[in-house]
């Protein structure tokens, strides 16, 4: 007998099949983030007005963007015969193009081609053959970004979304075998402490308490990471599905999603795809008649990194200041208002939704034997393509870096690589010559003192200053700590002031006893945020010896704490001097187009504006590394 | 009890239907931000009797959040992303154009009461690096120079709206 879910995958599966096989073609532009922050929305303006203009038999839509972040605005074609193409970056001025390829004209994007999502079209490769996707096993988390509406339930329901949950709600699955397949398939947490979720499930399940929550953390906060984002604005359905996978092997009865106010859009798809499934009974009391109930709610943050320690976002859900606490207790003891609760990470429930639709087999077929599974990851930095991508643990970081195009330098022209990045201000700075060595996995990470993370990965080039970042990220953890403890918040100040010293031309012989000294206090802290403070520090030391000593030793007090960056006039005759005066915000350039040019060098606030409009009329120095090459004439 | 005076009544209105232990202090405090701009004493005392919490409670939660300001916000919103993709593109330079030409520090409003110069955390559109939010809005592909530009005319006075948009046609992005 038919039961609630095949009534809605009938009608998911008409929904579904009118989009992809639409009656004339259909122009679905990327609408996430990313997209919008390259002006997608003008895109969509032109679009719209150039369709009505020439009265062209074309319509649009949205899906998400398929992680070739570069090209944004990313668009595809949509033709009736089900053939999708995806282009980018489709500009306002190029909405033209796009429009006569649709309407047939073949080859008028052609320019503008990125791949083949589906079906064929002449002179254009399948979307797996982009260089950009080469490091790329199967999309399982990913697999509906970019190939579906983010906004439409249909679409997941006809995609087998919320298959696996109704088979379990059916009685083939108990809570004791759903936790079991999370351990068999080893499904370890994909926030980056990689505890297996079966194991973490089993505590709540063994709770006293009858009254259990549930927390998705997703106030993805590490500096350079979006992967959680990708999800909830891509895939909203397949997180709602996991956390209510996750309820019913648990007993929750209520979850949290505590997504960081960053990611306004993402809230929204959230909110409306959590209105939707209770809709259509999915959520909420009595789902799909079979007497289990959950619902859930999204929290919004409000801009603090160290909500993302669990115990600090339990307290920020519960009216409290963002201040985690020690453990024991653990939230599975005690947790939102003191009840019970479990708390995972966006991409660990989402696989635990997969983990169930396909079986623990499965998912261990991808990744290596300690690091079962795809990950989602976020690249960025000196990098010629920046974007995301899910991929087996276990790619060599070499492979990943030709994917990705190569490095850069600081203008984006192609540069060597000079240091790997991972997992956000927590995480590590690892030497470029690691990369030989280098695989995606926890292991090859920890081997040299640093944390894989979440997914996040910042690529930094050959003239990037090493010191500079340290600075940016003790300034972070300093900002960021909550203040609970003295080691974390006074350490990460300490640590700051040394950094902050040691570039602005003050370093002394000591300061690197300084820095091993606050490091080891700063392991003591109670949470996380403290204790991995002086991770990337450490990692400079230990790599980046020599950079820092160069650093010390160019200390100079007639420097009076300007820093080793200088501008000057280099080239009196560069016709552009006289635009680089008038850019000046603080009027440090003098002279006139006759000539005379000169820059006070007191007044400079270094922004570098001038500069930027005349590179040969003025040059930037780096004092380090000319005291270095007087050291070493 | 304090006088139910007009704007009190308005506070409750916005609150309504949020209840003490409920886990709803950030959604009353985002319903205030975003109708007014700015939390207010009044408005911390009013989340406080909604909530059964002290005002004290409330100011601590208030204050302990990065995205809530206390004080009327400027007409203009400037944030500077602060993400390593951003770094290693200038920012700091970026940063430092900013605050020469708003005549004040990162965290501050501009002297002239028309700019918030606040710190922007990375949201993950690192291709746009180096970048600002202005009005929310991404200003992407910054330099200095144009950062320098960006600056003067705000300070001038210009409308936001007609400001920060790339160029069409540009040929940035494409490639391979």
């Amino acid at each position: 007998m038919p039961g609630p879910y095949d009534a809605l995958r009938e009608r998911a599966d008409a929904a579904w099949e009118a989009w992809r096989h639409p009656e004339r073609p259909r122009i679905d532009l990327a609408w996430d983030t990313s997209s919008l922050a390259a002006g997608a929305g003008r895109t969509r303006e032109a679009l719209e007005a150039a369709i009505a203009e020439r009265g062209a038999a074309v319509d649009t839509g949205i899906t998400h963007g398929y992680g070739l972040q570069w090209l944004q605005p990313l668009a595809t074609i949509h033709w009736p015969d089900g053939t999708r193409v995806l282009y980018g970056p489709v500009t306002p001025d190029r909405v033209g193009l796009l429009l006569d390829e649709a309407a047939g004209l073949v080859g008028a994007a052609a320019e503008l081609a990125v791949g083949v999502l589906a079906g064929s079209r002449p002179g254009i490769p399948a979307i797996a053959e982009h260089p950009f996707l080469a490091c790329e096993d199967e999309r399982r988390l990913l697999k509906r970004i970019g190939h579906a509406d983010p906004d439409e339930i249909d679409h997941y329901i006809a995609t087998n979304g919320y298959y696996a949950l109704s088979r379990m709600l059916d009685r083939h699955h108990g809570p004791d075998a759903v936790r079991q397949l999370q351990q068999d398939a080893q499904l370890l947490g994909k926030g980056g402490a990689f505890f297996p979720a079966g194991v973490k499930w089993n505590f709540l399940a063994g709770a006293a308490d009858d009254e259990r929550y549930l927390v998705c953390n997703a106030d993805e906060g590490d500096p350079g990471a979006w992967v959680n984002r990708v999800l909830l604005e891509g895939d909203p359905h397949v997180v709602i599905e996991g956390m209510l996978i996750a309820a019913h092997a648990t007993g929750a009865i209520h979850g949290f999603l505590y997504i960081r106010n960053e990611y306004p859009l993402a809230i929204e798809r959230m909110r409306d795809a959590i209105a939707a499934a209770e809709a259509d009974g999915l959520l909420g009391e009595d789902i799909l008649g079979s007497g289990f109930s959950c619902t859930l709610e999204v929290i919004a943050g409000a801009g603090a990194y160290v909500c993302g320690e669990e115990t600090g976002l339990i307290a920020s859900i519960q009216d409290d200041r963002g201040m985690p606490r020690i453990k024991p207790p653990f939230p599975a003891q005690s947790g939102v208002f003191y009840k019970p609760t479990n708390v995972n990470n966006v991409e660990t429930y989402a696989s635990a939704a997969l983990v169930l639709e396909h079986g623990a087999e499965w998912y261990r077929e991808l990744g290596t034997p300690t690091n079962a599974g795809t990950k989602i990851f976020s690249f960025s930095g000196d990098i010629a393509r920046t974007g995301f991508m899910e991929l087996p643990y276990g790619v060599a970081m070499n492979d990943l870096l030709d994917a990705l195009g190569g490095a850069t330098t600081r203008s984006g022209a192609p540069g060597a690589l000079k240091a790997i990045q991972p997992g956000g201000p927590l995480a590590g700075y690892l030497p470029a010559s690691l990369a030989d060595s280098l695989t995606l996995e926890r292991e090859a990470f920890a081997e040299h003192g640093a944390l894989i993370g979440a997914g996040g990965i910042v690529f930094v080039g050959e003239d990037a200053n090493s010191i500079e970042l340290n600075l940016m990220f003790a300034e972070f953890l300093e900002d960021e700590s909550c203040g609970r403890c003295t080691t974390c918040h006074h350490g990460n100040q300490r640590m700051t002031e040394v950094f902050r010293r040691v570039l602005a031309g003050g370093g002394r012989p000591e300061d690197r006893h300084n820095l091993e000294m606050v490091g080891d206090a700063l392991q003591y802290s109670n949470c996380v945020h403290g204790s991995a403070s002086p991770t990337i520090m450490r990692n400079t030391l230990r790599f980046f010896s020599d950079e820092f000593d160069a650093h010390v030793a160019a200390a100079d007090v007639r420097l009076e704490g300007r820093g080793f960056v200088r501008y000057r006039v280099a080239d009196q005759d560069d016709p552009r001097l006289e635009s680089a005066r008038l850019i000046c915000p603080v009027d440090a350039i003098r002279g006139s187009p006759r000539g005379g040019y000169t820059l006070d060098e007191t007044a400079c606030v270094r922004c570098g504006a001038c500069h930027d409009l005349a590179p040969r009329g003025i040059a930037r120095d780096d004092l380090v590394a000319l005291a270095e090459a007087r050291a070493v004439i | 009890m304090p006088l139910e005076t007009e704007a009190r009544a308005e506070l409750r209105a916005l609150l309504d239907g949020l209840r003490p232990d409920d886990g709803d202090l950030l959604e009353a405090l985002h319903r205030i931000h975003h109708r007014y701009g700015h939390i207010s004493r009044e408005a911390m005392e009013v989340v406080a009797e909604q909530l059964r919490l002290t005002p004290a409670h409330v100011y601590g939660a208030t204050t302990y959040y990065a995205d809530f300001r206390t004080t009327p916000p400027p007409p203009v919103s400037l944030a500077w992303c602060s993400g390593p993709a951003c770094r290693l593109r200038n920012a700091n330079g970026i940063r430092a154009a900013f605050e020469a030409v708003f005549g004040c520090s990162l965290g501050e409003d501009s002297p002239d009461g028309r700019v918030a110069f606040t710190l922007g955390q990375c949201n993950g559109t690192c291709e746009q690096a180096p970048q600002v939010w202005l009005q929310e809005r991404v200003v992407g592909k910054l330099t200095a120079a144009r950062a320098v530009e960006l600056a003067r005319a705000l300070r001038d006075g210009a409308d936001p709206e007609t400001l920060g948009w790339p160029e069409d046609a540009s040929g940035d992005g494409t490639g391979t």
